[in-house]
């Protein structure tokens, strides 16, 4: 009895730690900043690693990461507009 | 069935450790960051109004990562404002007010970020490793160029106190024990 208890609460715990685990989508805000970074590159001749930022990446494998990047996506695209000389288009705010 | 309980409560534990943190760091005022591609936090404690921490990092690419810096939301630090720059390349030339705050020389070459952390309402989080609330600049992205790169953290105003440095987003805690985790648990959770 005590075998099937312990298996029991293991089993709930690990659906406790799995629920919240949905995939969030890529945040739009996300969608423009690799943009704008694509673009500085093709400009400037050189590559940014954006993996995390795409869909797919790692950003979205939960809601609070995937609010972290969301929010950290605007405020990168804001600097950026603000900082980078003749900014691209896809860098508009 | 008397040793099935420790165990079992072990198990438990295991399963439900908390998963999805940065690496934690603390240690000596200058330090190397071995793979800064994996998400990392910092924990240091400005003690006075010339301290500085500097972190190396060294990325084999462009790669564009989220910084921010925390504060534990205390009372004695409320008017705490620990800031950060990041220097190296691919980055913008400083400003001149950016430069007459930056505690040492910024290298020939090399652009900076800088997080002035000045909102006037800071925004509040529940970390969930350390199961604290922080005050946090904000996250922001952050993209970097190929090379070496240094971050400052220092309190242009002077003031002293707990911070949180935390960047990237990937995690990778095959390197790290419990032991590593445990350490330095004084530091994290006060």
């Amino acid at each position: 009895m005590f075998l099937r208890l312990a298996t029991l609460l293991l089993a709930a715990s690990a659906t406790a730690s799995a629920a919240g685990c949905d995939e969030a989508e890529q945040a739009d805000t996300c969608e423009r900043y690799v943009a704008c970074v694509r673009a500085i590159d093709e400009r400037e001749g050189r590559f940014t690693n954006l993996d995390r930022f795409d869909p797919g990446g790692a950003c979205w494998g939960r809601d609070e990461q995937a609010h972290v990047c969301e929010q950290s996506c605007e405020a990168g695209l804001a600097w950026l507009a603000e900082r980078i000389p003749d900014p691209p288009v896809e860098c508009s705010p | 069935m008397k040793r099935a309980v420790p165990v079992v409560l072990a198990l438990m534990f295991g399963v439900s450790a908390p998963s999805h943190a940065h690496r934690p760091g603390t240690g000596d005022r200058e330090q190397d960051v071995g793979e800064p591609k994996i998400s990392f936090a910092f924990y240091g404690e400005l003690e006075d109004e010339d301290d500085l921490y500097v972190l190396h990092l060294d990325f084999d690419e462009g790669f564009a990562l989220p910084f921010e810096i925390l504060v534990p939301r205390r009372a004695k630090w409320e008017d705490h404002r620990p800031v950060f720059a990041i220097v190296g390349p691919g980055l913008p030339a400083p400003t001149q007010a950016e430069l007459d705050l930056l505690p040492r020389e910024v290298p020939a070459g090399a652009g900076v970020f800088f997080e002035p952390n000045d909102d006037a309402e800071r925004e509040l989080i529940f970390e969930t490793f350390t199961r604290r609330v922080f005050w946090t600049s904000g996250p922001i992205a952050v993209a970097l160029g190929e090379g070496e790169h240094e971050v400052w953290v220092f309190s242009p105003d002077g003031s002293t106190g707990d911070f949180v440095l935390g960047f990237g987003v990937e995690e990778d805690f095959s390197g790290v024990g419990c032991g590593d985790l445990t350490s330095d648990w004084a530091t994290y959770a006060y």
